[in-house]
């Protein structure tokens, strides 16, 4: 897939994203009928539960937690803590194309004897919010803690053995919450920032649409933390009024405002970054600003001709020159 | 927040394996865990 038709895709999710975030602003709009993130399903009912637990603001936060097959007693888990926004527990996010990240990855630990916990969050999926409720970013900190606080006293779970999974902008929160809690015992990176996301999503503008585009981005986010919010949509560029969902301004202020190194060097626990070489956000560079930030070993692992969510691109297809032998 | 870029995303397609089995032995290992 050409460059160009990348950026075009990447361009119709954030609109889908956008649309679809306007309808869900204020709360309670996940669990609408319309709402590809509803019918969270048992995948295997002999392993799977549905839980809930109470998030700040008495928000109840909906997950799945995901038992290995014949576990005997408590087994040391995973917390996946998804990408801020209307992401739920399985990694699809409202509007975007269909991607089970979160639930590709439980597959893989739980069977190599890892209990998992992902969960929708508040406002996607069944995690749902009051009318008016809007998301911060201190919330989806919270209730990450919130969320490894009730994996950990699980009967099934042994909770002295703790990992956790930091998605974009989830992981500098999965290095908060290593920073501050032992039973954390290592930490997985997936296309994780190592600058400040200002700087990310500039780049990724002058990549799209230009310098110009990049500059105005950072004029926006510059106005968002003084004034709060953001302009009229149809004051901005429509490239990025595509970008910013409608009623989420209170998330991104936070967002911005993050450093996503902050609490790297309390970190201790071995870490893994892991990103797609195809990325167009996420590079090498972050995460060899992360490495260097944390204050204990990590290790990055790369996969080749793949997206930030590790998708394998497909190879372009071989040309044969007519009158040639196949080979 | 996939809206952050990060590539094309292509429903259905494979994840790439060596990767995710790193991430996994990697998590293991850290844990001790013991598959069934």
């Amino acid at each position: 897939m050409g460059a160009v038709g990348a950026r075009r895709r990447w361009l119709v999710a954030v609109a889908g994203l956008a649309l679809a975030a306007a309808a869900c602003s204020g709360g309670g709009g996940g669990s609408g009928s319309d709402d590809p993130l509803s019918g969270n399903t048992f995948e295997n009912p002999a392993t799977e539960k549905i839980l809930t637990f109470t998030g700040v603001g008495k928000a109840h936060i909906s997950g799945t937690l995901t038992l290995p097959q014949n576990a005997k007693g408590p087994v040391p888990a995973v917390l996946i803590v998804p990408s801020p926004g209307l992401t739920n527990r399985d990694g699809r996010t409202v509007g975007a194309p269909i991607d089970n990240l979160y639930k590709d990855l439980s597959k893989s630990f739980v069977n190599a004897g890892m209990a998992t916990f992902r969960y929708d969050h508040r406002g996607a999926g069944a995690s749902t919010l009051d009318p008016g409720v809007v998301p911060t970013w201190d919330d989806m900190v919270s209730d990450a803690q919130d969320a490894l606080k009730f994996l950990g006293e699980r009967n099934e779970v042994d909770g002295t053995r703790l990992s956790l999974v930091g998605h974009e902008m989830s992981g500098p929160i999965a290095l908060k919450l290593a920073a501050a809690d032992n039973r954390v015992k290592s930490v997985v990176l997936v296309a994780a920032p190592g600058r400040p996301l200002v700087d990310v999503w500039a780049g990724e503008f002058q990549a799209l649409s230009g310098q110009q585009s990049a500059d105005d981005l950072r004029a926006l986010v510059a106005n968002l933390e003084t004034t709060g919010s953001f302009p009229p949509r149809d004051a901005m560029r429509p490239d990025q009024q595509t970008l910013l969902p409608i009623g989420q301004d209170a998330l991104y202020k936070g967002m911005f405002a993050a450093d996503p190194l902050a609490d790297a060097k309390a970190v201790k626990v071995p870490v893994l970054i892991a990103l797609g070489d195809k990325s167009t956000s996420i590079s090498a560079e972050d995460a060899s600003r992360i490495g260097k930030a944390l204050g204990g070993t990590s290790e990055v692992v790369t996969a080749a001709n793949a997206t930030a969510t590790l998708q394998t691109l497909k190879a372009a297809p071989a040309r044969v020159v007519p009158g040639t032998p196949a080979t | 927040m996939s809206a952050m870029g990060g590539g094309p995303i292509i429903a259905d397609a494979p994840r790439d394996q060596p990767t995710l089995a790193r991430m996994t032995s990697f998590l293991g290992t850290a844990l001790g865990a013991k598959a069934a």
